[in-house]
């Protein structure tokens, strides 16, 4: 088959993870968890994994499971594959909580015992076999296609990171459980050290070049501007995929080598270069939204910008935080700016299209020049949508400041306000899907009062397509007036084939 | 633009569109008044497909345009000088898709989608092939491959060649058997 199709599990990919981060902004907003709670304490680490494996990674899956077909023009390797896989990553991060909880200290420590302690490789294991059918499809679906464009190439470096950060976590979490699998020395080295590299391999790997290469190819494609970047994009790529690649191995390197100063100043040198690529991608990414052709932007481009910027900030926090050696504690505000700011922010704008537009294709792709239908932007309502859009990134930002100051009452107050406005994004979501645009404009003549369609009822008529349709009067009102002046031809009246000759 | 200028009349409907005046009178007075072989470069404030059709009957090929908003250019040039025209530009690299499209009839429509978001694109060519009769053909320039389109397409039993260029994506679509 040529071209690329609704990929079926991207929407439930989407769905799975809203409900994951609902899940965690609640346990925030109820201080069961950091910054109320250490940053180690069981129920923090459930926080933790709902973001990253309930909510970033399969929203990450989800748009890579569909935005990689189009990327690459090919179908990816399984179109069933995701589905299992999702159930997989489901029933092991439900286990990995559940193992969480009952780690020394942990609510579940006690009356589950022994089997509660199994949870946590168990569902480990489930956790990476659905990541890892994942990836795997997307590696091989990228490796057919090359060579591969800029967002390719992020995808690809990005699944990289990916294996790394699972490899790596998996490995803590046995020394977790298991305290006798690794020698001693190594067991206690990864346990006080490692975590920083699983942090930065994830974050700064996995999350953000996927969030770079698909924010770069969707911002690209709706805002029609061009999407492979010349030498700046290729600069900001391999400054950040490479960077990031030498700070990991190099600084794990060194963990276990401490004298070896040359690891240490490679780490170094690896996180530099990676900063550099990730300011250098900002700064083209603002070129870029200059260069764009489509001169009004939607609601999705709007907020990419402020995602970008968000981004831009956390960088420059990083790195003063970097520069005045700061522990753990001081990364802690950039780590929440770069997770609820950029990469939330970015996927739940970015969300606000793709949901719209799939749904779209889904439902009107068959009719399509068949019969009137609405725009893409008739299923949505920016207005409606927008002010919670700017409460999710408020909401982050004062976050962020919370956990810096610290003030765990803020950071509760601003994590309910999180909570507040993903509900209604989500419901603006929801609303993209329920809503029938086609039959409010057919029962406009009839003067159907809904309220709610009293706006995006009105402008399916000013539909480009159907605009097209209509003749030179432009009363856009009817889908194919016959008495118009500019259609003598009755439809079907006469044959075209003998008409031209 | 580009190609020879010095074989098309001007005329700018936008004023009379604007005034909300129906500018097809004129639009045909212009056509009956070129001399043979003569083409017309048209202005309006949209793209006038049915306008297409009614010329189509005259014997006219078009070329569209998009300026920028609210702003169209239609070349309308006799079938036979189209054909040439389309040639020449040909001429600049080869093309598999169309070296090999002898066997397809010229296009009957021309439509250049390039600046257009997407899903515009795809609704207009889904659109413009409704119109056209079994086996004839549309010509149509895209931003970027229109992946979405192509499994529609196929449903449609359209048949389709791709060619990418440095202008943007040249389709040419040639419409499948009667609609069921």
């Amino acid at each position: 088959m040529l071209g690329v199709r609704v990929q079926r599990w991207t929407l439930r990919y989407f769905a799975v993870a809203l409900a994951a981060l609902a899940l965690a902004l609640a346990l925030v907003a109820a201080g069961v968890s950091y910054p109320a709670a250490p940053i180690l304490a069981p129920a923090t680490l459930v926080t933790v994994h709902l973001l990253t494996l309930g909510w970033l990674t399969p929203l990450m899956l989800g748009a890579l499971s569909q935005l990689v077909p189009v990327i690459t023009r090919r179908q990816l390797a399984s179109d069933g594959a995701p589905g299992p896989a999702l159930a997989l990553l489901v029933v092991g991060l439900g286990a990995m909580l559940v193992g969480f909880l009952a780690l020394g200290g942990g609510p579940l420590a006690a009356p589950f015992g022994t089997a509660a302690d199994l949870a946590l490789p168990i569902g480990g294991a489930l956790v990476v076999s659905g990541v890892g059918v994942n990836a795997v499809n997307l590696a091989v679906t990228l490796w057919r296609a090359r060579p591969l464009p800029l967002s390719g190439r992020y995808a690809a470096a990005a699944l990289a990171f990916l294996a790394a950060t699972v490899l790596l976590g998996l490995t803590l979490a046995a020394t977790l459980t298991v305290p006798t699998l690794l020698p001693p020395v190594l067991a206690a080295t990864l346990a006080g050290e490692g975590l920083p590299f699983h942090v930065l391999a994830g974050v700064g790997g996995w999350f953000t070049l996927t969030a770079m290469g698909v924010g770069l190819k969707l911002l690209a494609m709706f805002t029609l501007a061009p999407e492979e970047r010349g030498r700046s994009g290729d600069a900001a790529f391999l400054l950040t995929a490479v960077g990031l690649g030498l700070a990991f191995v190099a600084g794990l390197a060194a963990t276990f080598a401490p004298a070896a100063r040359a690891l240490g100043m490679l780490a170094d040198m690896g996180l530099g270069a990676a900063t550099l690529g990730v300011a250098v991608f900002v700064a083209d990414m603002a070129i870029m939204y200059r260069q764009r052709r489509r001169r009004a932007l939607e609601l999705n481009a709007r907020f990419g910008a402020w995602a970008l910027a968000l981004l831009a900030l956390a960088l420059g926090w990083g790195l003063v935080a970097r520069l005045a050696g700061g522990g753990m504690a001081a990364f802690a505000p950039v780590v929440a700016l770069a997770l609820m700011g950029w990469l939330s922010g970015l996927g739940l704008s970015q969300l606000y299209k793709i949901v719209p537009f799939l749904t779209w294709i889904e439902r009107y792709g068959a009719r399509m020049g068949r019969e009137r239908v609405p725009r893409v932007q008739d299923l949505v309502r920016e207005g409606q949508a927008k002010p919670w859009f700017v409460l999710w990134f408020v909401g982050a930002l004062v976050l962020s400041l919370a956990v810096a100051a610290p003030a765990p009452d803020l950071a509760r107050a601003s994590a309910l306000a999180l909570l507040i406005a993903l509900a209604g994004i989500a419901w603006e979501l929801a609303h993209s899907r329920r809503v029938r645009p086609e039959i409010l404009a057919a029962g406009n003549g009839a003067g159907t009062g809904d309220s709610a369609g009293a706006g995006s009822g009105a402008s399916v008529g000013s539909n480009a397509a159907a605009a097209a349709a209509v003749p030179l009067g432009r009363s856009a009102a009817l889908p194919r007036p016959a008495p118009a002046p500019l259609t003598p031809t009755t439809k079907g009246g006469a044959n075209h084939g003998n008409e031209r000759r | 633009m580009g190609t020879s200028d010095d074989d098309l009349s001007v005329l700018d409907v936008r004023d009379d569109l604007r005034a909300g005046r129906e500018p097809l009178a004129r639009i045909l007075a212009a056509v009956d008044a070129l001399p043979p072989g003569r083409g017309l470069r048209l202005y309006a404030t949209f793209e006038p497909i049915p306008l297409y059709r009614v010329l189509a009957g005259r014997g006219f090929a078009h070329e569209a345009r998009r300026l920028g908003e609210g702003d169209w250019e239609i070349l309308f040039r006799p079938a036979q000088t189209a054909r040439g025209a389309a040639g020449a530009v040909r001429g600049d690299g080869r093309s598999p898709a169309e070296t090999a499209s002898d066997d397809w009839p010229p296009p009957a429509t021309h439509l250049d989608n390039r600046g257009l978001m997407p899903p515009e694109p795809m609704m207009r060519i889904l659109q413009a092939l409704e119109d056209l009769a079994p086996g004839e053909v549309l010509a149509a320039i895209n931003d970027r491959e229109p992946m979405f389109l192509l499994p529609e397409l196929e449903a449609r039993g359209h048949q389709i060649r791709i060619d990418r260029r440095n202008d943007g994506v040249h389709l040419t679509i040639r419409r499948g058997g009667d609609r069921a």
